[in-house]
């Protein structure tokens, strides 16, 4: 008997010893975190997120603001764990911040807009969250989105002296090194789209600005009456076009592969495609409809749609909102373009996504808006690891 | 299984029929093996160390969220065997059963107009928590007295499996955004957070019982208190569940304390041994 229960008590002091011992960590890895207010009035709309150095995050997004046509800004500085360090609402007149986050050198930056004299102002933002002197942006009006590479930002804005779309080449003492404009055609029927997106009265359109691998710049957005894929030279004309269809279809998210082959996201009065190998001409005019791609009807209508290269496996992260009011994740194969694997997130309230970004862990993070008690819009941010990653894209 | 069903009915009717000598006044008896079953309720409670929340509040104290937790209020059951050793007054047992555990707390959300007070929501969200373990007690009691009727004492620890757990969310309120106030309750609805728990549980309990032995059969009946050791909770995936997030609630670190009360029915295994020997 003495024999039994020893062995009876060794058996189970080493059960319990394996995850009672180790059952004291900090969730960094993986969690969920809703932003809250307990003001009816307050509404947050998340545009991107960026992890600092200190594995903490930067949280960009807007705020309704009644006193203005404009969203305010909205910077949040949380730690690892998603807790809030600091939050700044910035004051008139600076406004609508547009996508997204840019880290150039050890700096973070991100553009908005003087709502007096309608220029872009880049925006410092240290570490810790920090938001410092802004740098006018002069010759820059109405942003629509920004990205950054090691040194310059190229930013796309709307000129609404001339009805042109302005792709530009700044650096961050606010010097403009290059700038296109192009015609977005005449009348008010092609403006009324990009007010509506400025103002956030009507969809948000999906804007995009960078360049290809092979450093073409290529912007997303109105040209000659129709939302187009865009590629220029900063010459007088574009290099080449794929046209969508007024402001009703056209390209929801690019992302270059090298080679004129870009992974894709597409909408086409109410369709929605995904091509992750879509082979488009650089140098001529195409149709956004005539790209191959599956159509994926769970996705909402003109949902903003985020694509991720993580980096070393050929594989995109395509990242989205349902009909079902979630995020989803899809991940694809770069080359075959063959679907690996599907991941929801968010249940309980209705959540769309806002940007994803990769972590320092090999996760992601991924920020969306959700509306508590589906009547407030806050902010969301999930956190997973990197396997969750791993099991997506098996 | 109608094959096992058998056999158990065979055992416990020889056992019955072997039973024919006076335990009491028999040396034999000093030393006893028993097999048997037991089965009664608890009543549970959780013992909060620290607090957590799914919502990060930009503008108020995380605290207002008010989680409350209530104590031995929800009934739960257990079950299961009972392999016991006695000599000399002392009994050592162990009780290999499946117990389920409900416990129930509640977290609040609130909003309010600040241009207009009186427009304010007010939702309170109970939260009932049930487990199932599998639990590998060990146990000593020591009967006060000898004879037919036996009081006794005894304590043990124990080792708990978590096979599953879910969680049942009713939520209602006062909804005073359209002016005018309104109270609603919405269905419960019922979610696995089996993985915002760890597979281990410890604990110990101290109990007191007594038993009576008609000659062929011992029944005990016992009531006790279970002091859980451990955080129960998985502290790595407390953030992870979506529906709980959305209302803005995360697993506190917790132990679970319990009131039990178990009826058992025993058998002397020594009876039936082929060679009658009492002394192994």
């Amino acid at each position: 008997m003495k024999k039994l229960i020893y062995i009876y008590t060794l058996v189970l002091t080493f059960f319990a010893s394996c995850d009672i011992s180790k059952n004291d960590v900090l969730p960094t890895n993986s969690f969920t975190k809703i932003y809250d207010d307990n003001r009816f009035e307050q509404e947050y709309y998340p545009l991107d997120i960026i992890q600092t150095m200190d594995e903490g995050f930067l949280i960009l997004a807007e705020v309704k603001n009644d006193q203005s046509l404009f969203t305010s800004v909205y910077v949040i500085k949380t730690d690892a764990l998603g807790a809030i360090l600091s939050k700044t609402e910035m004051s008139s007149p600076f406004v609508m911040p547009v996508n997204g986050w840019q880290k150039i050198g050890a700096n973070y930056y991100f553009v908005c807009m003087d709502e007096t004299t309608l220029t872009a102002q880049l925006i410092p933002v240290s570490e810790a969250g920090v938001i410092e002197t802004a740098i006018p942006l002069n010759g820059i009006t109405y942003p629509l989105v920004v990205t950054g590479d090691e040194s310059n930002l190229t930013i796309l804005s709307y000129d609404n002296a001339n009805s042109e779309t302005v792709i530009s080449v700044a650096s961050t003492s606010s010097q403009i090194n290059q700038q296109k404009g192009y015609t977005i055609g005449a009348g008010v029927d092609v403006e009324k789209p990009i007010i509506d997106h400025l103002t956030r009265n009507g969809d948000l359109l999906p804007f995009q600005v960078g360049k290809t691998k092979e450093g073409l710049y290529y912007f997303n957005g109105f040209y000659n009456y129709t939302f187009s894929l865009v590629f220029t030279n900063f010459g007088d004309s574009p290099t080449g076009v794929c046209q969508g269809q007024l402001s009703q279809g056209g390209i929801s998210a690019v992302s270059s592969l090298g080679n004129d082959i870009f992974g894709i996201a597409r909408f086409n009065f109410g369709d929605n495609y995904i091509a992750p190998t879509a082979s488009i001409s650089t140098n001529s005019i195409t149709s956004s409809t005539d790209l191959e791609g599956n159509t994926f009807p769970e996705i909402e209508n003109k949902s903003v749609v985020s694509i991720i290269d993580t980096g070393t496996s050929e594989e995109w992260l395509y990242g989205t909102s349902t009909q079902n009011n979630q995020v989803v994740l899809y991940g694809f194969n770069q080359s075959t373009g063959t679907i690996l694997g599907t991941s929801y997130l968010g249940s309980g309230n209705p959540y769309t996504l806002a940007a994803i970004t990769t972590t320092l862990d090999g996760g992601i993070a991924v920020l969306a808006q959700t509306s508590l008690e589906g009547r407030f819009p806050r902010i969301a941010l999930f956190k997973r690891d990197k396997a969750f990653l791993d099991e997506l894209m098996k | 299984m109608r094959l096992k069903l058998t056999f158990l009915f065979f055992l416990l009717t020889t056992t019955l029929w072997a039973q024919n000598r006076n335990p009491y006044s028999d040396p034999f008896l000093k030393t006893q093996w028993y097999l048997g079953f037991f089965a009664g309720g608890n009543l549970s409670k959780a013992i909060p160390s620290n607090s957590f929340y799914g919502y990060e509040p930009l503008n108020y104290n995380v605290s207002s969220i008010e989680k409350s937790y209530t104590g031995l209020k929800k009934p739960g059951v257990q079950a299961g065997l009972v392999f016991m050793f006695y000599t000399n007054r002392f009994t050592i047992g162990l009780k290999p059963g499946i117990h389920t555990y409900e416990i129930e707390h509640t977290t609040t959300a609130n909003w309010e107009d600040t241009t207009n007070p009186n427009n304010t929501l007010n939702i309170s969200y109970q939260h009932n928590t049930n487990f199932n373990y599998l639990e590998f007690p060990l146990t000593v009691q020591y009967d006060l007295i000898t004879g037919k009727i036996r009081p006794y004492i005894g304590f043990g620890g124990y080792y708990g499996l978590l096979l599953n757990a879910n969680r049942t969310v009713e939520r209602s309120g006062i909804d005073a955004a359209s002016g005018s106030s309104g109270s609603f309750a919405n269905q419960a609805k019922t979610i696995g957070v089996t993985e915002l728990f760890i597979k281990s549980s410890l604990g110990l309990n101290a109990f007191v019982g007594v038993s009576y032995d008609p000659g062929n059969i011992r029944i005990t009946m016992d009531i006790g208190y279970k002091f859980g050791m451990n955080n129960i909770t998985n502290t790595e995936n407390r953030y992870l569940n979506n529906e709980l997030s959305a209302i803005g609630e995360a697993t506190d670190d917790l132990t679970i304390q319990n009131l039990y009360f178990n009826i058992g029915f025993v058998f002397p295994l020594k009876f039936i041994s082929k060679n009658f020997n009492a002394i192994n």
